[in-house]
């Protein structure tokens, strides 16, 4: 019970600051909006050129919604982490009883809800100017979103960690960090047209199985169980390895002293 | 003792431990610590049906002669405190050792903390009891901050052990920290939001019941209650400093942290703030461990000092205490000397200060 009441006081804490903050309600849904426009216009010019051999609406701006369900999670986690970072407030958290694995499961929570009302407003915004409809492909869509949703939560606490380590100077990973993996994760193409040595370690990213597999599904072909398997099974050990990460990196700021840095 | 005031430095627990011991020696039956036979108490005092089957023992009352150790006249009533809990007749001797643990609050032992072969805190030792207010004084430096980061668990010591209530704050890291609490005005609170929600965001991590309730009896205390809505971002000092306080007593402390808790306050607002901590801590019971420049504020407000400097307690006592046993005017003066006397290199005069061996590990 105790460990509910903190874990929710974590996602008390991001709801009060969205509460009064415009600006971030509007950084929540303004590039999301944009996306869609631009995305939208290309693939009517795509589907224009291509001669109606190709529907490209639900292959770019499906993948464009799926992998923004993707960097919204990774990013979700690291930038509320940041806020208390930048507000100067980590003192006070790590000295409450709050363990580091509540912090990271609270702002789990916090992704999800911000995740699903940014992925809402895309496939809403995308159905009323596209016609595409994500839910049409039904549940066999989301052990896909899970495994989106576990990738950048691992990826978010690496950059907590980062932060917590290097200082709040190295924030830049948390917009950037999800980029990073982009071209080898076959959003927008299949791994197959990689080199072969890319598509290799392109099978080591949870994300190349994940945008294989979707893409199967909307296509109406059977579905990838070993896709999927290989996501989450990836996942897991990327997730874990990223709170052991997270866990070590909290002891050596303690040892060495540098939460003061957060502090002072 | 300049001051006539009785203080005390050595802990009650010794002295309950020898207590239990002569007790246990005496009878192998708890019946030995009560002096008497069972009476009816025929619910005249009573409280309901409980009290009429009550049995009315007095306690052999052990801690009639003068304790071995000091007792604190007026904030430690070890007497009182034993008394209380004999008289009840579910006290038994295990009670009593569970009783003695909880006395001191706080225990630090033998707290190092070494950065990059840099002694910051060179194996101090130091105790709070319940209801004690003790000063943490000391030039910048000194190891102040560096302390109570370890007693905080945000920073590891490389050596020594903290304990709160008993249990250590390695092995028992959440559960020590919810009974603890600090208020410091480098440990900011979130500016973008409410005064209110900051208070509710705490008293949930504190995972406070009735977290509402708390917040709005916290609002009403530290005068915040026109402020409930106003972004913290925008408070002046004053009260930002009382917003502090606020959510270092969200949790009802056993042990309170305060970083120079006046620092920024003119003289009429700081004396309130004193005012109003004294008046909670003592309801709640909390030990407080204060760090402030201000000597005039330790000598009104400190029952005890600890004197750092260099990672070293080079004195202790009560404000009256250090004053009289160096000779000075005011423990403002005092914190000059024992400040400059070990920096200047012309080797220790002061008595207290040689067993500090300062050179020895400074060089």
């Amino acid at each position: 019970m105790d460990m509910a009441r903190r874990i929710f006081a974590v996602f008390l804490r991001q709801f009060y600051l969205y509460r009064h903050s415009i600006h971030r309600w509007l950084a929540l849904f303004y590039w999301a909006t944009i996306e869609i426009f631009v995305w939208g216009f290309l693939t009517l010019y795509l589907n224009k050129i291509g001669a109606a051999t190709f529907n490209f609406v639900p292959v770019l701006l499906g993948a464009l919604i799926f992998w923004d369900l993707f960097n919204r999670a990774q990013q979700s986690i690291s930038v509320s982490f940041l806020e208390d970072v930048w507000s100067r407030n980590l003192g006070n958290i790590f000295a409450t009883p709050l363990r580091p694995l509540e912090l990271v499961a609270g702002l789990m929570v916090v992704s999800v809800v911000q995740v699903a009302g940014a992925v809402v407003a895309m496939a809403g915004l995308s159905f009323l100017l596209w016609k595409l409809d994500i839910f049409s492909f039904g549940w066999l869509l989301l052990p896909f979103f899970l495994n989106l949703f576990m990738l950048g939560w691992a990826l978010g606490v690496v950059v907590m960690a980062l932060v917590l380590r290097l200082g709040p100077s190295v924030d830049i990973f948390a917009w950037s960090l999800a980029m990073l993996i982009q071209p080898l994760s076959a959003v927008f193409y299949p791994v197959s047209v990689l080199p072969a040595f890319l598509q290799k370690i392109a099978f080591l990213l949870p994300t190349s199985h994940v945008f294989e597999g979707m893409r199967a599904v909307i296509f109406g072909q059977e579905f990838l169980w070993e896709r999927l398997l290989w996501a989450f099974g990836l996942n897991a050990i990327y997730f874990a390895a990223a709170v052991f990460f997270f866990l070590v990196m909290f002891k050596s700021v303690r040892t060495k002293g540098l939460l003061q840095r957060h502090t002072d | 003792m300049g001051s006539g005031r009785v203080r005390q430095r050595v802990f009650a627990a010794p002295y309950c431990v020898l207590l239990s011991i002569v007790s246990l020696s005496r009878s192998h039956t708890r019946r030995s610590l009560w002096e008497g036979t069972p009476q009816s108490t025929g619910g005249a005092s009573g409280n309901g049906a409980a009290s009429s089957r009550q049995t009315r023992l007095r306690p052999r009352n052990p801690l009639a002669e003068p304790p071995l150790c000091f007792v604190r006249e007026k904030k430690f009533r070890a007497r009182e405190f034993f008394a209380s809990s004999l008289a009840s007749e579910k006290s038994n001797v295990a009670q009593v050792f569970v009783a003695m643990a909880i006395m001191s609050i706080l225990e630090a032992k033998n707290l190092v903390k070494i950065y990059d072969g840099t002694k910051a805190v060179d194996g101090i030792s130091f105790s709070i009891q319940k209801n004690e207010t003790v000063g943490l004084l000391g030039p910048n430096g000194a190891g102040k901050t560096t302390t109570i980061q370890m007693l905080l668990g945000l920073l590891e010591p490389t050596a020594g052990e903290v304990k709160v209530l008993g249990k250590s704050l390695r092995s028992h890291r959440h559960e020590v920290l919810s009974y603890m609490n600090l208020q410091a005005t480098y440990a900011w609170l979130p500016g973008n939001l409410s005064v209110r929600e900051n208070l509710m965001v705490f008293a949930m991590l504190y995972s406070v019941k009735n977290a509402s309730r708390r917040v709005a009896q916290l609002l009403e205390l530290f005068d915040l209650k026109e402020l409930a809505n106003a972004r913290t971002g925008i408070l002046s000092s004053g009260e930002g400093t009382r917003l502090g306080l606020a959510k270092a007593f969200v949790n009802k402390p056993k042990l309170l942290l305060l970083d120079e808790p006046t620092a920024s306050l003119d003289p009429d607002a700081a004396d309130r703030i004193r005012t109003k901590i004294k008046a909670e801590a003592h309801e709640n019971g909390t030990a407080i461990l204060w760090t402030s420049h201000n000597m005039r504020e330790v000598e009104t407000i400190c029952d005890r000092v600890l004197f750092l400097s260099h990672g070293k307690i080079l004195a202790e006592g009560s404000p009256q205490e250090l004053i009289a046993r160096y000779n000075k005017k005011d423990l403002e003066e005092t914190f000059i000397a024992l400040a400059r006397e070990p920096l200047n290199g012309q080797g220790i005069r002061n008595p207290a200060l040689q067993q500090v061996q300062y050179g020895a590990s400074k060089g």
